[in-house]
This record gives C-alpha cells, structure tokens and sequence, in this order.
C-alpha cells in the first residue's frame, strides 16, 4: 500500500497536469485522475508502479468521456499556479488561459503528445511512444511540428 | 531536421551529437536561435505548477489482496476462512456502532444539517438543543474514519469549529474529519 501511496503523491499532479493541457477542465480532469488511479489500483496495484501504463489508461479513460459526452467540455478559469505571488499569479493564470485555449485548437494527436511531453517531470519519448503506440523516432517528429503549430496559432491570437 | 533539436533540447532528450550540432547551430543560425527561445517561452506557459486537492481513492482489490506467494496464499486464505466462521459463530462479535453527538452554536439560524461521508453527504437534519442556540443530532456510527460539515440554512457549509483536523474540498470547502473508537 505504501509504494501505492507514494506514487499516488508523486503521479497525480503530473497526470493532473497532462489531462488538463488536454481538456482545459480543471474539474473534468480532477475526476478522470482519480477514476485513473482507481482502475490502475484495481488492475495493477500489486505490480510494480508504471507512468506509461497509468497514462494509457487515462487517456482511455478521457477516451471514454469524450465517448459518452461528445467532445465537449467546458473551459475553466480557476487554475492558479501553486507558488506565485497575487500578481504573478494573475499574469501567469492568464497566460496559461490563453496557451490552454490554443491546446484546444490542435489536432486531438498533437494535443496529446504535447501534453505528454510538456510538464514537471515530464515523460521520455520512449515513453511517450509506448503510451501513444507509436515509434520513438516519430515521437521526435510529432512533437516538435506539434509545437510549431501551437506557436503559429498564438501568433496568430487565435486563442 | 535541424529544427527537431530544438525540441530535443526542450525535453533533455539531445544525445552528445545532436548537443555538438545544437550548439553549433544556435552560434551560426539567429533564426534557429529566435525560435528556440519563443519555444521555450511558450513551454514556460505550458509547465505552469498545477495541483490537484484529491485524496486517495480508497480501492478494494482482490488482486492486490492476493499477491502474496504461495504459502503465504494459502496461510492467509485459512486464517481469512477461520476467522470469518469466527465472526458468524461468535456471539456479540459484530461491528459496534457507537452514537455520536455533534453539536453546534448558530443562534442566528433558521435551520441546521449535518452532511459527511457517513451519510454519502446527504444532509441529516439537526434539532435545537434548548432555545439557546444549540444544535444537535445524535448519529451511531461504526469506528473509522468521517469526513463533515455543517450545513446552515440549506446553503452555507461551515467546519466544525470544535475540531482541530479537516481537509478542502473541491469546491474550496473546508470538511472536519473525526475519528470513531480507533
């Protein structure tokens, strides 16, 4: 239970971080991170603690409810970064309003490798490509052209 | 290809050779260099700090239950066994529920509740204890672990002011937790 814990403390803010640069929904990705855990503990918790594995199956768990409820979700406006002063945090919490209205307008499959690469203690491509079932090699290439594209359409003030 | 180092770089994933032509070409190429660093400045945007205020689900799982090795399977399977005929045979052996008053002071009330994870959060209506502000209901509950609130006037939600430990909810909530008979 301990090893559990431990990578639950570790995993659920990066997770979290990774379902809301895919969703721009503070509370929607709350419950997917949760129900993630849930399922990885119910299938998986006596085994060894894997990131890629937990990841596969929130993103077939956001599969599911974007399944269920169409593509549809709501942006938020309450995300804060967690160690920023009143005026820091404004600037920042805008900022990242505008780059998360810009995630939603890529592709499903550039939004997610980017949000599988981007983030504190960020996944390898290696990893990336056992998640998305892809080879290292086009990870290397999907990421940065996902980049670019997010950087034109920020220029571009479509956000 | 060349542009690819740069993300590369972004995510540490640069090997000796590819830093070799990385940095060669930062120094030849102000291009290269420009978009590397608005890339940067946007992954700036992208790592902001995000944290999440949820517990630990709570999961029973069989598979974890059972991932012990063989004997200690069956060890545990025979000692699970005896003690669950134990328990059927046993008189007097079941959980004990033990009654638990909460009371509040809210003078300035019409109506007060108690809603926690002893109720799955429905509101339990609370009674006026003397007309002098007192509230309280009476609640038998198991020994573990509750979390709860008050609910006053159908709408504001308030933590036990007598309770030292609570955790935020959700909604920015404060709940109190108590512990029954551990």
């Amino acid at each position: 239970m301990g090893d559990i814990e431990a990578f639950y403390r570790s995993g659920k803010d990066r997770l979290f971080g990774y379902l809301v640069r895919m969703t721009a929904n503070h509370d929607l990705s709350a419950d997917v991170m949760q129900e993630s855990f849930v399922r990885y503990i119910e299938h998986y918790g006596s085994g060894p603690c894997q990131y890629p594995l937990l990841y596969r199956i929130a993103r077939n768990a956001l599969n599911d409810h974007f399944r269920r409820n169409s593509r549809f979700t709501c942006m938020d406006d309450d995300f804060e970064d967690s160690c920023a002063t009143p005026e820091q945090t404004i600037e920042a919490r805008d900022s990242f309003q505008q780059v998360l209205k810009a995630m939603q307008m890529l592709k499903t499959d550039d939004r997610e490798i980017l949000s599988l690469a981007t983030g504190d203690g960020n996944l390898s491509y290696q990893q990336i490509g056992e998640i998305t079932g892809n080879t290292e090699a086009n990870i290397k290439v999907r990421i940065h052209r996902a980049r670019v594209k997010l950087r034109e359409i920020l220029k571009k003030g479509g956000a | 290809m060349k542009d690819e180092l740069i993300s590369l770089f972004i995510d540490d994933e640069l090997d000796l050779d590819e830093k070799t032509v990385f940095v060669e070409t930062i120094h030849a190429d102000s291009v290269f260099t420009e978009e590397t660093l608005a890339l940067l400045n946007q992954e700036k945007l992208l790592v902001t700090p995000l944290s999440v205020n949820r517990s630990m689900p709570q999961v029973f799982s069989f598979k974890r239950l059972w991932s012990f090795q063989f004997p200690f399977k069956a060890f545990a399977a025979g000692l699970a066994t005896a003690m669950l005929v134990m328990l059927i045979m046993w008189p007097g052996t079941k959980t004990q529920k033990l009654p638990h008053r909460f009371v509040i002071f809210e003078p300035g009330v019409q109506q007060a509740a108690i809603a926690g994870s002893f109720s799955r959060w429905k509101p339990l209506p609370m009674r006026p204890s003397g007309r002098n502000g007192y509230w309280e209901v009476t609640i038998e509950l198991s020994p573990g672990e509750y979390e709860y609130s008050y609910l006053l006037d159908g709408k504001n939600s308030i933590a036990d002011p007598t309770v030292q430990f609570g955790e935020e909810d959700d909604f920015g909530n404060i709940n109190s937790i108590i512990r029954i008979g551990t």
